[in-house]
């Protein structure tokens, strides 16, 4: 069940043309990045990919060296639009949220976690949830404007 | 800062204590427990020591809220002298190892802590929460917890100032630094949950980034490195002699309303001695990697469930529920127009469950009806893993919460699990 959210504001035709843009310039970025930069995670996870379809869309998996299941999901396009951790360690966000990473550093400053183990960052082109305890983490992030039509949230998992 | 004053004695007996329904069933049953058992809290002893849940250091900015703390002493390892006793550490069963607040302890006392070193290199961790990150050098200590001692194991000193430089792969996840009491919540926290080292064989096999550093002399840069399973920051309760299988947190029952403090006990193992044996507790065992049990909640499963005195909440889905505004003095928590009368079903993965109800209110008309209160049974959360269903220190109140160390043998089972 999607958490209630302001997830789908979108933000205004200007970003997601500047979103579109950074989508098709080669990758280290990740999010919002294309298919290629799906292997820099790779390379710098340490991990080994497998590709699926989930729901319709593509989905590149990725096991880190140290166990945690990283999903990157793809736009038809082919652009990155969200991606899940599940696992011993929370992966290396910098590398996964690339040009979000920035946002997201602001966007956790202005958070107000309830407790230890759960953390949720909304903006309005950028949601990050972040959940769990020692040995055991899962989170997702996504930025609204990249879901594809018709793509239910309940998927990203 | 308002200390609250609690009584000094754990009341021996409290009776008729466990939780609301506790029979409507949800879902497949396999062996259940049809009746929770009576509560008995245990009484002082050498494996029991007063757990209080109450407003936590005068440091923080406001309040603790449901947070269960015990005093403990530190020692510089062999000593009996050398050593200080730190109130307010937060007792928390979803991690594992001592981790000490740098500013809770003498500077001078906490010099001669032996640092851990790998050659000539000192050994420093950074411990991720799913909130933030804490950073400081690994030592050793004699911890004494009532009449038990673990001695010389590895803690985690946090904000250790010899260690200034935060590595990029700490900080990074979570940007947010936690190595001030006032920024921990606590003076510590004393993880005595399901595992014995804090990461266990993966950071033993391979340098894992956001774990364990070695660092050269002030200042220096730290890097990733692997570090075995025993020199890794543990779970105390492993290291002492006896009553070292796991812990019973037991807490009284507390008002709907809330309650200025509660006073309960830790108590130390599983079945060793005549004050903590499961007296009809359901054991679910729990998944020896992660430690997760499931949960079924309002006819849907979820995969990623846990007891755990170290969230001070219910988190869990429900989007039919309303949230209390950002604007509000309970941000973020369940604000339903009425209190809600809910259930859920735990199952362990050995097939065993356990119905239990629980009321969720609304966190600002509790909160602000009941200002003084630090002890409030009925806040819920909304759990932003799709998956997940945390029962919080809230589930604990009322009834006797077992966690068991994995690979630990007790009289109902080998560990990892969770009974009650």
């Amino acid at each position: 069940m999607p958490f209630p959210t302001a997830c789908l504001i979108r933000p205004p035709l200007a970003a997601l043309l500047a979103l579109a843009l950074t989508a098709a310039a080669p990758a280290f970025a990740t999010l919002g990045g294309g298919v290629a930069s799906v292997e820099a995670d790779r390379v710098k996870l340490q991990g080994r990919v497998q590709v699926t379809t989930v729901a319709g869309v593509t989905v590149h998996e990725i096991t880190t060296a140290a166990g945690t299941r990283v999903r990157e999901y793809l736009t038809p396009d082919g652009a990155v639009f969200g991606f899940t951790w599940h696992g011993p360690f929370i992966p290396d966000l910098r590398q996964l949220l690339g040009t979000y990473y920035q946002q997201y550093a602001h966007g956790v400053q202005e958070a107000h976690p309830v407790g230890r183990r759960h953390l949720s960052v909304q903006l309005p082109s950028l949601v990050v949830q972040s959940n769990g305890r020692m040995r055991a983490f899962s989170g997702r992030a996504w930025d609204p404007a990249l879901l594809p039509q018709n793509f239910s949230l309940t998927n990203l998992n | 800062m308002r200390k609250v004053a609690v009584p000094a004695v754990i009341p021996l007996l409290l009776l008729g204590a466990c939780g609301g329904g506790g029979s409507s069933d949800l879902g497949t049953t396999s062996p259940t427990s049809p009746t929770s058992p009576t509560q008995v809290i245990a009484g002082a002893a050498p494996n029991v020591v007063t757990l209080e849940v109450d407003a936590g250091p005068a440091a923080l900015p406001g309040p603790a809220l449901n947070t269960a703390f015990v005093t403990i002493t530190v020692c510089q390892p062999g000593s009996t002298t050398n050593c200080e006793t730190i109130p307010d550490i937060a007792v928390d069963t979803g991690s594992s190892g001592l981790r000490l607040v740098y500013g809770a302890l003498s500077p001078s006392f906490a010099a001669t802590l032996p640092q851990q070193v790998a050659g000539t290199l000192a050994v420093a961790e950074c411990t991720s929460f799913a909130i933030g990150y804490s950073w400081g050098s690994v030592r050793n200590a004699d911890v004494t917890i009532s009449g038990e001692t673990a001695s010389d194991i590895p803690i985690h000193m946090i904000g250790d100032p010899a260690f200034p430089n935060v590595p990029t792969t700490c900080s990074s996840n979570v940007p947010t630094e936690e190595d001030t009491v006032a920024t921990f919540g606590a003076n510590g926290i004393l993880g005595v949950g399901q595992f014995v080292p804090d990461c266990g064989d993966a950071c033993a096999q391979d340098p894992v980034p956001g774990t364990y550093y070695t660092c050269a002399t002030n200042g220096a840069t730290c890097t990733a490195v692997i570090e075995p399973t025993n020199l890794q920051v543990s779970n105390p309760v492993a290291a002492f002699t006896a009553d070292n299988n796991g812990v019973i947190v037991e807490l009284p029952p507390v008002s709907d309303s809330g309650a200025l403090s509660a006073t309960g006990a830790l108590v130390f193992g599983i079945g060793t001695e005549s004050n903590n044996g499961l007296n009809g507790a359901t054991v679910l065992t729990s998944d020896p990697s992660s430690g997760y049990i499931s949960a079924s909640f309002a006819n849907v499963s979820y995969s990623d469930g846990y007891l755990d005195s170290g969230s001070n909440a219910f988190y869990f889905v429900d989007s039919s529920l309303p949230v209390c505004s950002q604007s509000s003095i309970a941000p973020g928590f369940f604000c339903p127009n009425s209190t809600q009368s809910l259930s859920v079903q735990l199952i362990g993965t050995n097939g065993a469950s356990v119905t239990t109800g629980f009321d969720v209110g609304n966190a600002v008309e509790l909160a602000t009806d009941n200002a003084s209160a630090t002890a409030f049974p009925d806040f819920g959360v909304p759990n932003s893993d799709p998956q997940g269903f945390d029962a919080g220190l809230t589930f604990f109140y009322g009834r006797n919460v077992f966690t068991a160390i994995a690979g630990a043998s007790t009289p109902s089972g080998t560990g990892p699990y969770f009974a009650y």
